[in-house]
């Protein structure tokens, strides 16, 4: 295979780099270059742009909290009283 | 304990204990565990308050502080973030692309109708995305939650994770390819 071609499969691969660290001048003409031959591969990064910009519009909503007792939180607090006490920047 | 002391734990764990525990558990997978490092968060902000100038807000100040226990204990426990566990669930990559890479005929992603970006007003799509992220790996929900909720950069990210850059993308690939393929099953059927 040509250096400039690229799999779909690293082509793909690309496209998540792209989106979080940013690609070099080389990645993004063979990107390019492949997604002007292939649809598959312009499709895909299309939805993944949709995925992408739902979980940064609303992922907090989703994520299932987790909380602690109002009795976690006095052991907690007591804990935490108690190792400061003793701790010698106290 | 002094009265100033005693009155910044009382709001700290009024107001950040379970926000900080949410986050530790998505992180760790372990909600003991979790507990444990949250405790042991504000016991040292608690000792390194003098120290703490307000450049930034005391919730930043308190999760820098919980990221870096959270650091130390991949470190000392394992030199692999990831167990067999956290993996469970996932499809290998191979599911979807041939040993050329190329897509597998079945999985060549199509269109998913005339206007994509409609997509993003429908709130049943929005469900059917989270219905499929429930059903990934802990090792690519930990990683997706870390990245969209708290909306990191990729690269302390990474550090926390106790990953490189190339594993963060690589792995956030596989989930992506998974997650497109779970929404291409549930929300669209193809009429074949």
């Amino acid at each position: 295979m040509h250096w400039l071609m690229l799999s779909c499969k690293r082509a793909t691969q690309l496209m998540e780099k792209k989106m979080h660290f940013g690609l070099s001048p080389i990645e993004k003409m063979q990107l390019k270059l492949h997604k002007k031959a292939c649809k598959y591969c312009t499709a895909y990064e299309k939805q993944n742009e949709i995925i992408d910009q739902v979980l940064q519009e609303n992922m907090a909503e989703k994520v299932q909290a987790y909380c602690l007792s109002e009795e976690e939180k006095q052991r907690m607090m007591e804990t935490v009283r108690k190792s400061d006490s003793i701790s010698p920047s106290s | 304990m002094d009265r100033e002391k005693q009155e910044h734990l009382e709001v700290w764990m009024r107001d950040y204990s379970d926000t900080l525990y949410t986050w530790a558990s998505y992180k760790l997978n372990d909600a003991n565990l979790a507990k444990d490092l949250v405790q042991d968060t504000f016991i040292s902000a608690l000792q390194a308050w003098e120290r703490f100038e307000g450049r930034s807000s005391i919730k930043t100040w308190l999760t820098s502080i919980l990221n870096n226990k959270i650091r130390d204990h991949y470190r000392k426990n394992k030199n692999r973030m990831f167990s067999l566990d956290e993996m469970a669930g996932e499809r290998p990559i191979d599911d979807f692309f041939d040993s050329n890479g190329s897509w597998k005929p079945e999985h060549r992603p199509q269109l998913w109708g005339e206007d994509e970006t409609a997509l993003l007003d429908q709130t049943a799509f929005r469900d059917a995305l989270y219905n499929c992220i429930d059903g990934l790996s802990d090792r690519f929900k930990n990683v997706m939650v870390g990245k969209y909720l708290e909306k990191k950069e990729s690269a302390d990210l990474c550090q926390e994770l106790g990953i490189s850059a190339t594993n963060f993308w690589q792995i956030l690939h596989r989930a992506k390819v998974q997650l497109r393929n779970c929404l291409d099953s549930t929300w669209f059927k193809h009429a074949e």
